[in-house]
C-alpha cells in the first residue's frame, strides 16, 4: 500500500503542474496510493506517522530533501519502504539514490529495489546524509527563501555570497570528540556527514570537516563549488567519530539534510536506526 | 611546504588537524593522521603520523611511519621508519625501525633502533659516505 506525502510547495509549486501526469503514470505502473498534502512544518513527519499506524508500508515523499527528512524522522517501524519522487528545490538524497526526475522515479517505485541506510541523531531528530553549519547554512537559508536556479540569479548569488563571505567573521567553536578529546577551532564552515550513505562499504562513521575562512582566491573555488551544491570535501580538519558534541560561539542555525533545522549547541550520534529507501542503485548491503 | 606535506600524505589522511585548532586528549585512528595545530595528549595512529611544521604536540605518539616538521615534547613509537625534517624538535626518546634526521633537525633524547634495522641504516650511511 503506497502512501504519498505531496509537498504542495516544494520546488515553487511544482506538483501543481504535473499532478495529473503523475497520477496517470503512478496508476499505468500499479502503483497508485492515497495521496496527501503537507500544510505546514513538520506535517510530513505526522503524517507518515499515521500513514503506518494505518498500516501502509511504503511512504512516497513527493517533495525534495526538506519533505524527506521530515517523513524518515516519522518512520517508526522496520518493515517501511521509503520512496522520494524529486520535486524539490534541493534533490541530493534523491539524486544520491540515482533518481534524477518524477519520470524516472515512478520506475524506481516500481521496480522497488530497497537500500537500507543508517540514519544519524542529531538532538531529538534523525537525519540520513548531512549537517552543516557556518557561512553555508547562512547562504543555504537565503536560497531556500529566494530559490531561483536560473544563470543570472546564480550570477547574483555568487557575487552576493561572495562580498558575504569576506565580511563573515568566524564563529568559535568547542568539539567534545567521542569522549576521547576535545577541539577548539574558529570555523568558517562545519559539516558532519554519514560516512556509510556516502560509501556503503565504508566504516559506519560519523565524518567532521571543519573548513577555515578562506583566502581570497580559494573563496571563489569554495563559493562555486557550494552553490552548485557539489560536495565539499577539501576541509582544513576532518576527523571522524561516533558521537560529538558541537558547541558554537555565538550560537548558530543549522541545515539538516538540506533542511533548517535548530541551532547550535548540538550532540550527533550514530544510531542503530535503519530506514530502507527504494532506490535505482542496488542494495550494497 | 603545502607540496611536501602532501607528498607526506596529509591529502588522504583520515584524520586532518588545521593549524588552527587546539586539542586536548588523545587522537587514535586507524588510518593516517596528519596534525598541524596544538596537542595535549596522545596520538596513536594504525598508520603513518604526520607532524606538520606549524605543530606544537605535547605527548607522545605511536605509528607505522612517523614524520614530524613541527615541535613535538614526548616520545616517538613508531614499527617502521621516523623521519625528522629540517624544521623538526624533538624533545623525547624515539623508538623505531629506521631513523632519519635531517640537517637542521633538532633531537634531544635517546634513540632505539630494532637490530636487523640498525644495521640497514649503517650499511646506507657507508655507501651515503
Amino acid at each position: 500500500m503506497y502512501y504519498y506525502v505531496i509537498n504542495p510547495a516544494a520546488g515553487k509549486g511544482a506538483i501543481n503542474r504535473l499532478q495529473e501526469k503523475l497520477r496517470e503514470r503512478l496508476r499505468e505502473l500499479g502503483i497508485d496510493g492515497e495521496f496527501a498534502k503537507t500544510t505546514g512544518l513538520g506535517d510530513a513527519t505526522k503524517m507518515t506517522k499515521a500513514a503506518i499506524e494505518k498500516g501502509y508500508n511504503t511512504i512516497v515523499v513527493v517533495g525534495g530533501d526538506g519533505t524527506v527528512n521530515e517523513a524518515i524522522n516519522g518512520i517508526t517501524k522496520e518493515n517501511v519502504a521509503v520512496g522520494i519522487i524529486p520535486i524539490g528545490t534541493s534533490n541530493l538524497l534523491a539524486h544520491h539514490m540515482g533518481i534524477n526526475s518524477w519520470q524516472q522515479a515512478c520506475e524506481v517505485l516500481a521496480a522497488r529495489r530497497l537500500a537500507s541506510y543508517g540514519l544519524i541523531a542529531a538532538g531529538q531528530k534523525v537525519f540520513l546524509s548531512t549537517l552543516t553549519l557556518g557561512f553555508e547554512t547562512d547562504i543555504d537559508k537565503q536560497m531556500e527563501t529566494a530559490p531561483d536556479s536560473t544563470v543570472k540569479a546564480r550570477v547574483g548569488q555568487f557575487v552576493s555570497a561572495f562580498g558575504q563571505a569576506r565580511e563573515y567573521a568566524p564563529l568559535k567553536c568547542h568539539i567534545k570528540v567521542d569522549g576521547r578529546y576535545e577541539l577548539e577551532s574558529p570555523l568558517f564552515s562545519l559539516t558532519v556527514s554519514n560516512q556509510k550513505f556516502d560509501n556503503p562499504l565504508a566504516e559506519n562513521k560519523l565524518v567532521v570537516t571543519i573548513f577555515e575562512k578562506p583566502g581570497r582566491k580559494q573563496l571563489t573555488t569554495y563559493l562555486w563549488g557550494m552553490l552548485k551544491k557539489n560536495q565539499l570535501e577539501e576541509g582544513t580538519t576532518r576527523f571522524k567519530a561516533d558521537r560529538v558534541v558541537i558547541e558554537t560561539d555565538p550560537q548558530t542555525g543549522m541545515m539538516i539534510d538540506g533542511k533548517v533545522s535548530g541551532r547550535t549547541p548540538i550532540a550527533i550520534r550514530l544510531t542503530d536506526r535503519r530506514v530502507r529507501f527504494i532506490t535505482e542503485k542496488q542494495s550494497n548491503f | 611546504m603545502a607540496r611536501k606535506q602532501d607528498l607526506l600524505g596529509v591529502a588522504t589522511a583520515d584524520t586532518v588537524i588545521g593549524s588552527s585548532v587546539r586539542l586536548k586528549g588523545n587522537v587514535a585512528s586507524d588510518g593516517d593522521i596528519a596534525i598541524d595545530g596544538q596537542l595535549v595528549g596522545n596520538i596513536k595512529s594504525g598508520g603513518n603520523v604526520t607532524i606538520g611544521m606549524n605543530a606544537r604536540i605535547s605527548g607522545d605518539v605511536t605509528g607505522t611511519n612517523v614524520s614530524v616538521t613541527g615541535r613535538l615534547e614526548g616520545n616517538i613509537k613508531a614499527t617502521d621508519n621516523t623521519s625528522l625534517l629540517e624544521t623538526a624538535q624533538v624533545n623525547g626518546d624515539i623508538s623505531t625501525g629506521t631513523l632519519e634526521i635531517s640537517l637542521g633537525a633538532v633531537f634531544i633524547g635517546a634513540n632505539r633502533m630494532k637490530a636487523a634495522e640498525a644495521t640497514e641504516v649503517q650499511a646506507r650511511t657507508e655507501v651515503e659516505g
